[in-house]
């Protein structure tokens, strides 16, 4: 991939990724061959939209789901919110849980 | 534990040691939701349907809020299964999990759990929880 379409990548999306992830997904974006534009329309889980979500219904297991650990929020839904300890818990590794799944996602790819 | 799925089962420890000390040790109702809005959550309720499946009323646990029995049945279910994978050496609870979660993806299957857990909530609203 050209190092002007790995720039492109990195400013528009690696705001999903983990800081230290960076140099990582530089290289590999260097190696791979995206003649058909593919790695570009990825979608990829925003943090911190789901921060948000966590914050407003994450009680109901919504932002879980959304990262798509479903049987997590359901078991989250059902406890109230894993007793509101597990809401809160994910308020502060909600957007993290994201960028990981993101860089999973992008290494099932790439 | 010396296979796949730790976090799984630890995190599932701990929620079923938060069930029984919130169960033993809470007085009244600590939902987080109910609490700031005033409004039942869809899982209001679940642990008085547990007392009352303890005191044999299965038609009033039932009434009070069907969720207490899936939880009544995970708490009683969950060590003993626990057991079962430390004996056998085998990840069979998180092969399971993520199994169910596979199935629960499904189009219809979400949709209809969405729609039972909508339906269950407006029930807890009308019975003012």
């Amino acid at each position: 991939m050209e190092d002007q379409k790995v720039d492109m990548f990195l400013l528009t999306k690696g705001k999903y990724f983990r800081s230290y992830h960076l140099s990582d997904i530089r290289s590999r974006l260097k190696s791979v061959d995206d003649s058909r534009g593919l790695v570009q329309t990825m979608q990829f889980h925003d943090p911190t939209l789901l921060l948000i979500v966590s914050i407003l219904v994450g009680h109901f297991g919504v932002d879980r789901i959304m990262v798509g650990d479903t049987g997590l929020g359901i078991i989250k839904l059902i406890t109230c919110g894993g007793l509101g300890i597990w809401t809160i818990i994910d308020w502060f590794l909600i957007m993290g849980i994201a960028r990981d799944k993101n860089m999973e996602k992008f290494l099932m790819f790439v | 534990m010396p296979f796949k799925g730790r976090s799984l089962y630890l995190g599932l420890t701990a929620l079923w040691v938060a069930g029984l000390l919130y169960y033993a040790v809470v007085p009244g109702n600590f939902c987080f939701f109910s609490n700031i809005t005033s409004i039942p959550c869809p899982s209001c309720g679940a642990t008085r349907s547990m007392a009352l499946i303890l005191e044999g009323k299965l038609w009033e646990a039932l009434k009070m809020n069907p969720l207490g029995i899936a939880v009544m049945v995970a708490m009683a279910g969950f060590p003993l299964w626990m057991l079962y994978d430390l004996v056998l050496g085998e990840p069979t609870l998180h092969k399971t999990f993520r199994k169910a979660e596979t199935i629960v993806r499904r189009k219809w299957v979400a949709g209809l759990l969405i729609l039972l857990a909508l339906a269950n909530w407006a029930w807890n609203i009308c019975k003012g929880l």
